[in-house]
């Protein structure tokens, strides 16, 4: 049984679809890759799952359907880091982290979470009571998915991590999504425009184009695959 | 020199009035991004059912004024959930007119129910001076001030320390992102309504005796002067509005005492040409801030 399968799902904003039915799969234990060109309803999709965006069809998480809102997605474990990375720039970077942990009701598996956060990236424990607005674009980024690990999400939504950072960041950071999903088994399910490194990172991807799933299939052979090469590759 | 003391003690005293009425305004100005023009008229009907209390049910002061900080909280949270949140979506301009009708409603309503002649809150605090050598210091003014810092702390304290506290305060800066964090963001509004109306409440307990005698309009004034506070204080700052309310209280006290023209019925045009003198200069309040973001 997949941990989340989406089954013919439309999502509008207003007047405007921009799902015309999407159907995947995610199993866990997989990084999933969504690629597809801009406007093409990658973003949506991870919207639609969360409740950011009105849905309709089946969306059904860990063997029963989820309800259409962000806080009860959040409460069965779903943690979408969105697109501009969610920051809450006036809080610390600690008060950021705590946050991330909000549902949790174990306090001395948070703090020690929390430690684990420093110990991973000593710049974060640093700088633990600056203001999180003042951390570059790319330490946002690293904070954004610090946060998201201190829900200790069931599947992890990232939605285009890597824009508007240097591509030796985007490494660091698809490194670590990397490390957590090989070590600790994170289901992930990433949107991402650089279809490179989406490739590189995920296990399988789906191709969307215009509010539907137009390709899937394992990362390595959508890498081989003529149309993906000439249309998002780039070779 | 002993005058100038009394002054500035009477000062804090109607200062920490407006400083509590000037966070219950920026506290929804940060939840909710509205000035709420209806806070003052929320105190004032808090102030009534204190007087209800009292006088009808033979409380004491303080029971009284616990419970109507209780209540008044909930009335707050009652009227985000029901008169704000379906505003939301219609955008600011939709929210500030329903706080403005609010205001008009609410007066009507303690006017309807409690008729607008004048009543009397008599003061829990005794109205007699401390005499420290020459200086006849009113300890109405010390103890008004005292009760007013006590919230204050206790609010920063629940901000600051507290697991709530930071949710609402994440509500505010991101409320998206809260959302997607589990965070019931509509809850937290109510809440911070709920922390305006218990503020306002403490403001209109505190002022209503320190007049003498209130009547459905008698949070009017004292609100313009917390409009005053909030704004050159910052609007989004807690601590500006207090620091500004304070010294806004002992100016115009000062003025008053020391400046012949500063009649009592010029304090307010002269409270507002400093308003207006400090935004000239600080657009952005005395300690207000442009928010660092980097993108």
């Amino acid at each position: 049984m997949p941990l989340l399968e989406l089954t013919d799902v439309h999502a509008r904003y207003g007047q405007v679809r921009a799902l015309h039915g999407v159907s995947l799969t995610i199993d866990e234990g997989e990084i999933v890759a969504l690629l597809g060109a801009n406007g093409a309803g990658k973003t949506t999709t991870l919207r639609a799952i969360s409740g950011m965006v009105a849905r309709e069809g089946g969306v059904v998480f860990d063997g029963s359907p989820l309800a259409r809102n962000p806080e009860a997605a959040a409460r069965r474990g779903i943690t979408h880091v969105p697109e501009g990375r969610g920051i809450l720039a006036e809080l610390t970077v600690k008060e950021n982290l705590m946050m991330g942990g909000y549902l949790r009701r174990d306090r001395k598996a948070v703090a020690a979470d929390l430690e684990r956060a420093y110990q991973e990236l000593p710049w974060l424990g640093d700088r633990r009571d600056q203001q999180a607005g003042t951390l570059s674009g790319g330490e946002q980024q690293m904070l954004a998915l610090e946060r998201a690990l201190m829900a200790r999400p069931r599947l992890l939504l990232l939605d285009e991590p890597s824009l508007g950072l240097a591509p030796l960041i985007v490494r660091e950071f698809f490194r670590l999504v990397r490390r957590l999903n090989e070590e600790q088994g994170l289901t992930v399910l990433v949107v991402e425009q650089n279809a490179n490194v989406a490739l590189e990172v995920s296990n399988r991807a789906y191709l969307i184009e215009v509010g539907r799933v137009a390709l899937e299939g394992a990362s390595a052979e959508l890498r081989e695959h003529e149309g993906v090469r000439k249309s998002y590759l780039g070779y | 020199m002993t005058q100038f003391v009394q002054q500035v003690v009477a000062g804090l005293g109607d200062g920490a009035i407006y400083a509590s009425l000037a966070l219950a305004l920026v506290l929804i100005y940060r939840a909710t991004h509205v000035i709420n023009f209806a806070q003052g008229e929320m105190g004032m009907f808090s102030t009534y059912i204190a007087w209800t209390m009292i006088e009808n049910h033979g409380w004491s002061f303080w029971p009284a004024f616990v419970f109507t900080v209780f209540v008044s909280f909930l009335g707050g949270a009652a009227i985000q959930q029901t008169v704000i949140r379906p505003l939301q979506r219609a955008g600011e301009l939709t929210i500030v007119m329903a706080t403005i009708a609010l205001l008009v409603l609410l007066n009507g309503l303690a006017s309807w129910i409690w008729k607008p002649d004048e009543k009397v809150l008599e003061s829990p605090f005794p109205t007699g001076t401390w005499s420290v050598g020459d200086v006849q210091i009113p300890q109405q003014s010390v103890y008004d001030l005292l009760v007013v810092l006590a919230c204050v702390v206790l609010l920063w304290a629940f901000f600051r320390f507290t697991k709530l506290g930071l949710a609402l305060r994440a509500s505010a800066v991101n409320p998206v992102a809260s959302r997607l964090l589990g965070v019931r963001v509509t809850w937290m509004l109510a809440l911070g309504w709920g922390f305006a109306a218990a503020l306002s409440a403490v403001a209109g307990m505190l002022a209503a005796p320190a007049q003498f005698v209130f009547s459905p309009s008698f949070m009017q004034v004292v609100i313009i002067y917390a409009f005053a506070a909030a704004v050159v204080g910052g609007i989004e700052s807690p601590a500006g509005a207090v620091v500004a309310g304070l010294a806004l209280g002992v100016t115009m006290n000062l003025l008053g005492t020391y400046v012949a023209f500063v009649t009592p019925d010029m304090r307010l045009p002269v409270a507002l040409a400093i308003l207006l003198a400090v935004l000239i200069f600080r657009p952005g309040g005395l300690l207000g801030h442009a928010a660092v973001r980097r993108v």
